[in-house]
């Protein structure tokens, strides 16, 4: 069982999206992540997401979203033919003002940057890939425990994956 | 300049551009505008029913057997939460059908008006698709829309909820009924691959025991002179699926009968044994597959289906034809006929020994296990229902359309009455609806108001929609309904016979049926009762009788309550397990 991306155009109409949703839900269809917006063509929206699942289900959810009469078009992306980005917004508090400008610096040597920094309160942003966004937040988690055992991630907000094909 | 219409108006007007004939629906305030549009019309027929439930059933009974999307209207809240035990039994068995729905106000949905349902969200997970009117205007093109999705590609129900402010008499618009319909993102596929057809074609010549396994969706595609003509030529065996009796006759040598579950042993034999499966319009549902880990070990599998997503759900294709049986059937043929051209000499010769020793092999099991074997009236015992059903195919002379209810009576009928023709046989296959044999089978008389109409059911079964009993009288529906009574539900004490060592938990009346007889007669009807099975032919005789062809008779006919459906396949197994009797089954135990 591996992580698949689907990408989906749709009618951007009331509904529609709730038709995909509810197919996953009633074909026992995971979804881990969702990110939905309109397109460069303002009739139709994308969804891109994420599930679980090996090469048969793949198939089987891909032919089972493509028979929704709103859905355009449907793919499965995979590795090497698209990029695929997703933000993770990240807040710390009940950090001293030296902990946080320590944290602060290890994150955006990470590539993160800081979206506030106040007396109680940092927040932070990244983008990468879902695999990079996950190490990033494991690397915060491991550094907020090396600055003191109490330190830990306040509150997580991430996008869910959008992803654009290649070719 | 075109006519200025309210909304109601618009949608009556549409649905005659349509080409509807009936409405089979019930009204309600949400509803009424649309009511008032019916009264001042005559082009429509509505069909007053007494339960929403019926309705749908009525409309799906009319589809199946003419082909035709059926039409149904309700009013919002428990009009529409009523229909959608039909709704999703159509869409279980791919019906077309059209499902309009009176909904609150626009201005009140979302606040839990009184008999708001949320229809569009309800029955979502059940429709081929839904549309919630904005405004009148668009009412037109959305009815255009709902019946080319009802009934193009794979067919089924579709909803259009009608807020009550959009059909309000008061505010016109233009009626302007769409030539065509404009849905960029609904392209449903019709043709295949050639090269698909090719190998089909070619792995049929090299095998040496093929089988057509056919579905639904070959009735659906209306395939079966093509089918019938195919299959003759090079002698393949047909076995058919529930919902695919019909599409080959049934009384043709080559017909295996039904296969699965309740299927006869030389079809679920040959299943097993084939090396090669053409499935045409078929799903290899779990009821015909058994365990699909030990389906079919040797077959090369084709599968033909219209809906891409069916294709190697549930058993891996290796040729997939993703197209319409009957262009699957057509482009086959045309294979066949260039391959005679070319046929070496002595070609002829070998396909055909090969094919004797296929046959040979199938007639041993047909005679090891007909369904026919050790079958004998018995003065004096009670009433097989199996000899039932044989009897009835007699008096009908195999010409009836015959709908059914769900339980061993629906089994049985599968099994005996000898299906020739396409759409002759309707039931729910899908979603096993009990109650929907009575109203099913008015749909298909007032969509065949010449032709006899017979619907099987148990008394079970039958209560459930025996309201319709009083509709049927309304309009004069001279239905014949053959109860198999065996003063049971008989088909969840068979599994309890079987599985749960005969306890019958809640399967047994306790002696408190009604007398159907004096039942049927309370709603204007014929009632004849039939027990013994000295009794059973001349009962069935009159019941077909020149005096009462116009009139709605019901035959109760008291049958063995004891009897099982065999053969049954064991749980778990291949599909060349099977209990074949009784006998077997307490030997198992
Ligand atoms: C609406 C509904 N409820 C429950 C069932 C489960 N069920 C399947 S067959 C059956 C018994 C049917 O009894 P009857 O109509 O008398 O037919 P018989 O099996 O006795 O011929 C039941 C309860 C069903 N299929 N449909
Ligand atoms: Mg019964």
């Amino acid at each position: 069982m591996t992580r698949q991306l689907i990408s989906i155009l749709l009618e951007n109409e009331p509904g529609a999206l709730s038709r995909v949703v509810g197919l996953f839900a009633q074909r026992n269809y995971n979804i881990e992540t969702l990110c939905v917006a309109p397109t460069e063509d303002p009739t139709l929206s994308r969804i891109t997401l994420t599930t679980v699942a090996d090469g048969v289900r793949l198939k089987q959810i891909v032919r089972q979203v493509n028979k929704l009469i709103e859905v355009y078009s449907v793919k499965a992306l995979g590795g090497a033919n698209c990029l695929e980005r997703e933000l993770v917004i990240i807040s710390i508090s009940n950090a001293s003002s030296k902990q946080l400008d320590s944290v602060i610096d290890f994150a955006q040597s990470l590539n993160a940057s800081s979206l506030v920094k106040s007396e109680e309160l940092g927040i932070l942003q990244f983008v990468g890939s879902g695999e990079e966004v996950d190490h990033y937040i494991n690397c915060m988690n491991a550094k907020l425990v090396e600055l003191s055992p109490d330190l830990k991630i306040a509150e997580l907000v991430r996008s869910g994956v959008a992803a654009i094909e290649l070719n | 300049m075109a006519e200025e219409l309210s909304g109601g108006d618009l949608l009556i007007r549409s649905l005659q551009e349509e080409g509807v004939e009936y409405i089979f629906g019930y009204p309600g305030g949400a509803a009424l505008h649309i009511y008032d549009a019916i009264f001042r019309q005559q082009k429509i027929e509505h069909i007053l029913v007494r339960h929403e439930q019926a309705a749908t059933h009525m409309a799906d009974g009319y589809a199946r057997s003419t082909g035709r999307a059926g039409v149904v209207l309700v009013t919002s809240g428990p009009g529409a939460t009523n229909a959608i035990t039909g709704i999703a039994t159509a869409y279980m068995d791919s019906a077309p059908m059209v499902v309009i729905s009176g909904q609150v106000p626009s201005d009140l949905i979302g606040t839990d008006a009184f008999q708001e349902t949320d229809m569009v969200g309800v029955s979502r997970p059940v429709v081929k698709h839904s549309f919630i009117v904005k405004t009148a205007k668009e009412i037109p093109s959305i009815v255009r829309k709902a019946f080319h999705i009802a009934s193009t590609g794979r067919p089924g129900p579709v909803v259009i909820d009608i807020p009550k402010d959009t059909t309000d008499p008061n505010v016109k618009f233009q009626f302007d009924f769409p030539e065509e319909v404009k849905l960029r993102s609904y392209r449903p596929i019709f043709e295949g691959e050639d090269s698909a057809v090719d190998r089909a074609f070619k792995a049929l010549i090299c095998s040496t025991r093929p089988v057509l396994y056919v579905g639904g969706g070959a009735i659906t595609s209306g395939c079966s002179e093509l089918l019938t003509e195919f299959a003759s030529a090079l002698k393949i065996p047909v076995a058919a699926t529930l919902m695919g009796l019909g599409a080959f006759p049934c009384s043709h040598r080559q017909s295996l009968g039904m296969l699965g579950m309740h299927g006869t042993y030389e079809a679920n034999m040959a299943m097993h044994e084939a090396d090669l499966i053409i499935s045409l319009g078929a799903r290899f549902d779990d009821r015909v597959t058994n365990d699909p880990k030990k389906f079919c070990p040797d077959a090369t599998i084709v599968h033909v289906d219209i809906d891409e997503a069916s294709v190697s759900k549930i058993i891996e294709a290796d040729i997939a034809v993703m197209a319409d049986s009957s262009w699957f059937m057509k482009k086959i043929e045309t294979k066949r006929q260039e391959y005679l051209s070319q046929e070496q000499p002595g070609d002829r010769e070998k396909r055909e020994e090969l094919s004797e020793l296929w046959w040979s092999k199938i007639e041993a099991w047909r005679e090891q296990h007909g369904l026919d074997h050790n079958r004998k009236p018995e003065i004096g015992k009670p009433i097989s229902p199996q000899l039932a059903i044989q009897a009835l195919y007699r008096a009908t002379e195999g010409k009836a359309f015959v709908t059914s209810d769900v339980g061993q009576h629906q089994m049985f009928a599968a099994q005996y009455y000898k299906f020739d023709e396409p759409r002759q046989w309707i039931n729910s296959g899908g979603l096993g609806t009990m109650g929907f044999g009575l109203p099913a089978a008015m749909g298909v008389q007032m969509g065949h108001p010449e032709r006899t109409v017979v619907c099987v059911t148990g008394e079970g079964s039958f209560m459930m929609n025996m309201q319709e009993l009083s509709t049927c009288l309304q309009y004069g529906l001279p239905i014949k309904i053959i109860n198999l009574n065996n003063q049971a539900l008989g088909m969840v004490k068979q599994w309890q016979d079987m599985q749960y060592g005969g306890r019958h938990s809640q399967s047994t009346y306790s002696d408190s049926l009604p007398d159907f007889k004096t039942l049927v007669e309370a709603f204007g009807h014929i009632g004849i009762k039939i027990e013994g099975a000295e009794n059973l032919e001349s009962g069935l005789k009159e019941a077909f009788s020149e005096p009462l062809r116009n009139k709605l008779v019901f035959v109760d006919i008291w049958v063995d309550p004891d009897e099982h459906v065999y053969p049954m396949a064991v749980k778990g197994g291949a599909m060349n397990e099977m209990v074949l009797g009784k006998a077997q089954e307490e030997a198992s135990q």
